[in-house]
């Protein structure tokens, strides 16, 4: 809760969200449930600071007690002057060891959570990590859960001080005079009214706040996303013009929810902030009338400071409560993400031949392969080949069980994929894919990921192999040079290379190629080739492939389309049957003969063919 | 305070409006501290023994009538404060917008992304709203009240200031001496912490690939090791950490009770005896004055800080240099001229390009071909001014690039590359980019030229179908041929072309081939070649190597003379034949 109006229209937006900050706080102690004794002892500590903060109140009030009465005792003043100091020190110190053991528990919990979630990612389908949620697990693994901190470390200690010294406070009050306790609390409670009524007012303007808050931030992405582009047609001026117009509805808004808001709003903030309103006058009138004890007086109105500014500190750990809810939601998305079913039967593959029968596959509702059967005998070639997104990857990702069929079944070596050990799954299987992953780590260990007992004798003939040994030793510590993040950046047909090498010393019997070869510069592109061609050798394979000379020569061309089987057969025959692999035949013959050309060459074919 | 002076530069027509604001915070700060002055005195009275209603109520009233006001004041305070911030924060963000327009575009790839500058503009501009007023208030209010009341708890019995002298300033001198130490503390933490997060992020990006390979168990157990490090290093710094960050704000609440030792302990030493009559009000000042310190002063810093923090990121992007010129004469012959051009991202790096010198004619092709990382992107996006080059001269038709209106250069120019943005909007007003007044008649024949026709028909709203995240999802050989479309309207006598890098069906690749032979056709044309194959027919090829150019003529005289040139195309040539087994 907060009397300004901006913060009031944030709040409002987060309690029209329908968030309950009293779960939170529930979810925040079932997630740290195993450290329960260290955060009943954190909590203890905190509400023992919590009490001892009265320290100075109390001290003021037995200090004035002494000071009306007569004659005033010199030594027990300064008896109570230190008491008051020990307190307060010792409020220091509880509080301290308060907040270090919920910082404990927050540690421990925090790193529980990653754990468990490191788990986790082990029981999902690769596909789960492997697309969509990337960067998304990243932020939740790293950063989300790193924020989580705050609600653990500090709201514990925070929320004993903020709302139990009041309380203390309080029914201290109550008990030295209940009608001056009164006095205090009005002015209060007719701040809370207003502000009640204020936060009601604020549904509307809160969601139109809301709104052009939303807008705001999306046009100023767009507006920075788009910048090249809307500079380079000199439609900047339009653009910007857009974004001004939404900083111009903001301000409006603003204005327009002041002029409402401003009453109730600043008499709400001073009345919450006013404890002595009534209870300076009218305290002052009652016991100048005798109805109260003028020492009794004198130490109510120290007690009463101690009532603090609950509100403020209320208002910041609302804020703050609602951020860790949203994190926890996040976190339970991954939380509760699906894990692939295994049946952990240790079954024999008779071979490394590969059979789909009958797939089908969808994203969400939307159907990318339906009915896809065929057959690769070990040791034999299959090329996937089709527009593009006709389903090619996801007949790759199927097979190495990145995700799983929705129907039919994929066999390897005649067993169901789904039946076999993920990792005996994986043992058969190397991949190479357009998209290559290093870690931090050097050159060596990176190949080492395909087989990490290769002596450095191997590794250094897979890399070979690869083409890679040539640039690697040029590296500046050769194959300890480390990659990664940190590390050295690689061309993509570098990375390319090292990815090859790694699945040479995997040496699985398996090979799923996906667009591996299709590098942009000649000289890599070439190596590549080298390399891959090296992999191949007596391994069966399933390779996608845009440039169709490249698989010219394998044993079955399957032509998909819009996530079905259109045709199959042989290169030759294809061609000559004039579906859509003619088709697409003729288009590459005659991609591989474009020229750039302006007009001033008009003998260029491609020209006269463009301009029909 | 800089904060002040960076949200007054934007004040202008409503900077009185503001004085006035801040001047009524002083006020209503007195009238903060008028209560318990009130209060106090009152209780003097009656200890005195003087309990009449003449001597008590001008006390009493003062109490209940200061509220009264306060909110009147504070309420003027807010109304005038707000509008004024309001105000600056709008002006500021327009300006963030405009600087947007007018810096260098490779100055909003590297430490400006996207992402940052939204950033900027709708979380940073907040800051600044809120803190040049609310938060600014507050402090003023805070530093005013206590000010008094200090003033006040003085005059009563010196002692309560000295008392709280002590404790303020204990605790401020606490906070600054602490802070360089917390902060080089901070720092070792964030890198130590740092490095484990590198090795977690890696985790979870990897986590598909160590799975492939059989090897999550074994990285697994180096991402343990990363999160117990993390544990480890972050629980043995808290100790330190957090009393330093707490103890400036704990010794404050010392006060009150060191002035009770205080005048105790000296009146019974006998060095100085305090009247018991204005210590009452005097206590009674103390607790109310180191209240308001820490709520009023101390709790506001941190907010204050983070709004100096958005003012920094800000006036950081604000002050990096905008493109100059504006000169628009160019001649018609349209050439483009190099001469010894040279550029490095930052002044310790090598020189991306070195000393590049040629020549484009109207109408011709030029291509510029050589290994990755050469410096042909970098070549273009001089030309382009997406940076300015470090030395030489770049002239286009006739006038030096950096005396030339970039928007003018801009509109002479168009690049086509394989980035394409695409708006969430719809296709019509995303392909009207290129000339926002073309007609209906102009726009299907672009249409047609950009083989676009098919997927116009296909799209249930034709047209008007809605692109971006929250529509219809482009495929990447689709956005090519959208922005060659824009491209084609925008007429731009100069095309240059980054050629697509990423494999493309042959039917697809092959319709952006004709879409590129219409925008071609009859312009001047630069392009960064990756097949050699399409550039054989070029005016002339640049072959590039490590920044320089290592060679240039005709493919045939390339192919006779270069040895660079001739293993780039004998690779080409062996790629082109290969089959898998």
């Amino acid at each position: 809760m907060s009397s300004d109006p901006k913060n009031t229209l944030d709040e409002a937006t987060q309690s029209s969200d329908g968030v309950q900050l009293f779960p939170v706080a529930v979810r925040l102690l079932k997630i740290m449930n195993r450290y329960r004794m260290l955060v009943w002892l954190s909590i203890l500590c905190g509400t023992g600071a919590a009490i001892l903060s009265l320290s100075p109140y109390l001290a003021v009030a037995f200090a004035l007690i002494n000071l009306v009465s007569d004659p005033i005792d010199w030594s027990w003043v300064l008896w109570i002057g230190v008491f008051g100091v020990l307190g307060v020190a010792a409020e220091k110190g509880l509080f301290g060891l308060s907040t270090y053991l919920s910082h404990r528990v927050a540690f421990a919990t925090q790193r529980d959570l990653r754990f468990e979630l490191a788990d986790k990612l082990e029981r999902v389908s690769l596909g789960y990590t492997d697309t969509h949620s990337k960067g998304e697990i990243r932020n939740t693994m790293v950063d989300e859960i790193e924020v989580l901190e705050d609600g653990m470390a500090h709201l514990v200690p925070e929320v004993s001080a903020a709302v139990i010294a009041p309380v203390v406070t309080l029914l201290l009050m109550l008990v030295i005079d209940w009608r001056l306790a009164i006095l205090m609390i009005l002015p209060m409670a007719f701040g809370m009214l207003m502000m009640g009524r204020m936060m009601k007012s604020a549904e509307g303007p809160t969601r139109d706040y809301m709104d052009v808050q939303a807008r705001m931030a999306t046009t100023s992405a767009e507006m920075a996303d788009g910048i090249a582009t809307v500079r380079a047609f000199n439609q900047d001026a339009q653009a910007s013009q857009r974004a001004s117009g939404i900083f111009r509805e903001m301000r409006e808004l603003s204005d327009n929810w002041l002029d409402r808001a401003i009453i109730p709003g600043t008499t709400a903030q001073v009345l919450l902030t006013s404890h002595l309103m009534l209870l300076g006058s009218v305290g002052l009138f009652m016991t100048a009338a005798g109805w109260v004890e003028l020492a009794v007086y004198a130490a109510f109105l120290a007690v009463a400071y101690g009532f603090g500014d609950l509100f403020a500190a209320i208002q910041g750990i609302s804020h703050r409560l609602f951020r860790q809810h949203e994190l926890l939601e996040r976190l339970d998305v991954l939380r509760n993400a699906p894990e692939l079913q295994t049946d952990a039967k240790p079954v024999a593959m008779a071979d490394a031949s590969i059979t789909l029968d009958n797939v089908a596959f969808s994203y969400g509702s939307r159907e990318v392969l339906s009915s896809v059967s065929f057959d690769v005998p070990a040791g034999r070639c299959l090329a996937l080949v089709g527009p593009s997104g006709s389903g090619k990857s996801t007949v790759a990702r199927l097979i190495g069980r990145f995700e799983d069929a929705a129907r039919g079944a994929v066999r390897i070596g005649g067993q169901d994929v789904r039946e076999i050990q993920p990792d005996e799954l994986h043992r058969h299987i190397a991949y190479v894919f357009q998209d290559v992953f290093l870690f931090n780590g050097t050159v060596a260990e990176n190949i080492r990921l395909g087989r990490s007992n290769a002596s450095d004798a191997e590794v250094e003939a897979a890399a070979k192999a690869a083409r890679a040994h040539d640039f690697i030793t040029d590296l500046p510590q050769g194959y300890d040079t480390p990659l990664g993040e940190r590390g050295l950046g690689l061309s993509g047909g570098e990375r390319q290379r090292i990815s090859i090498a790694r699945a040479i010393l995997k040496d699985a019997p398996i090979l799923l190629l996906d667009e591996a070869t299709a590098f942009a510069d000649p000289e890599n592109e070439a190596l590549i080739q080298d390399a891959v061609a090296e992999l191949a050798q007596g391994r069966t394979v399933v390779v996608i492939a845009h440039r169709l000379h490249t698989i010219a020569n394998a044993d079955e061309i399957v032509v998909l389309d819009e996530g079905r089987i259109v045709e199959r057969g042989s290169h030759a025959d294809l061609v000559a049957k004039g579906g859509l692999f003619a088709r697409m035949w003729a288009a590459y013959e005659t991609a591989q003969a474009f020229r750039h050309a302006t007009a001033t060459a008009p003998e260029n074919a491609v020209i006269t063919e463009a301009a029909e | 305070m800089k904060l002040l002076s960076f949200v007054w530069a934007y004040l202008p027509p409503k900077r009185g409006q503001y004085v006035t604001s801040l001047a009524l915070t002083g006020v209503e700060g007195l009238l903060t501290a008028t209560p318990p002055l009130a209060v106090g005195l009152g209780l003097m009275q009656l200890a005195r023994g003087n309990a009449d209603f003449a001597s008590i109520w001008p006390y009493a009233a003062a109490c209940f009538l200061a509220v009264l006001i306060r909110i009147y004041v504070i309420g003027q305070a807010w109304k005038l404060g707000y509008g004024a911030g309001n105000y600056a924060s709008e002006q500021v963000r327009n300006r963030i917008v405009d600087h947007m327009r007018k810096v260098p575009l490779g100055a909003l790839t590297g430490r400006w992304s996207p992402s940052k500058l939204a950033t900027l503009i709708t979380e940073d501009g907040r800051w600044i709203n809120e803190t040049s007023t609310f938060y600014l208030v507050r402090f003023l209010n805070g530093f005013v009240a206590t000010l008094m009341l200090v003033l006040f708890a003085a005059m009563f019995e010196p002692l309560a200031a000295v008392g709280l002298a002590l404790a303020m300033g204990g605790g401020v001198l606490l906070m600054v001496t602490a802070k360089p130490f917390l902060e080089s503390f901070i720092h070792k933490r964030n890198d130590m912490v740092g490095e484990a997060t590198l090795r977690i992020g890696e985790y979870a990006d990897g986590i598909a690939v160590f799975r492939s390979f059989g090897r999550a168990d074994e990285a697994q157990k180096s991402f343990r090791s990363a999160v117990q490090d993390m544990h480890d290093t972050t629980l043995s710094v808290a100790p330190v950490i957090v009393p330093l960050q707490q103890s400036g704000a704990a010794l404050i609440t010392f006060a009150a009770p060191i002035v009770i030792v205080l005048v105790a302990a000296l009146h019974l030493s006998g060095v100085y005896s305090a009247d018991p009559m204005t210590l009452i009000p005097a206590l009674f000042l103390v607790l109310a004055a180191a209240t308001t310190f820490l709520v009023g002063v101390l709790r506001t810093t941190l907010p204050l800080e983070l709004g100096s923090r958005a003012e920094t990121n800000i006036s950081a992007f604000l002050s990096s240099p905008e493109l100059g010129g504006t000169r628009t004469d160019f001649s018609d012959a349209l050439g483009i001229e190099f001469e010894r051009v040279s550029f490095r991202y930052s002044e310790d790096k090598a020189d991306a390009v070195s000393k590049v010198s040629f020549t484009t004619r109207k109408g011709a092709v030029t291509a510029i071909v050589g290994p990755s990382g050469a410096g042909k992107s970098t070549l273009i996006s001089l030309l382009l001014r997406f940076h300015d080059r470090s030395d030489g001269e770049i002239r286009l038709g006739g006038l030096d690039t950096l005396e030339a209106d970039p928007a003018a250069v801009q509109s002479m120019v168009s690049l086509v590359s394989q980035d394409v943005h695409l708006f969430r909007d719809t296709l019509r007003a995303n392909l009207l980019l290129g000339d926002p007044s073309a007609s209906d008649a102009r726009l299907a024949q672009v249409i047609d030229a950009a083989r676009l026709t098919d997927l116009v028909a296909a799209l249930p709203d034709g047209l008007d179908t809605m692109l971006g995240d929250t529509g219809k999802t482009l495929s990447g050989g689709e956005r090519q041929r959208v922005a060659i479309a824009r491209a084609l309207l925008k007429d731009a006598p100069v095309i240059v072309l980054d050629e697509a890098t990423s494999a493309m069906d042959p039917i697809t690749e092959r319709a952006i081939q004709e879409a590129i032979a219409e925008l071609e056709d009859g312009r001047s044309v630069i392009v960064i070649a990756h097949r050699l194959r399409t550039v054989i027919d070029a005016d002339e090829i640049l072959v590039l190597d490590q920044g320089r150019i290592a060679a240039r003529g005709t493919h045939t005289d390339l192919l006779n003379n270069d040895p660079l040139y001739g293993r780039l195309w004998a690779a080409q040539e062996k790629a082109a034949g290969w089959r898998l087994r």
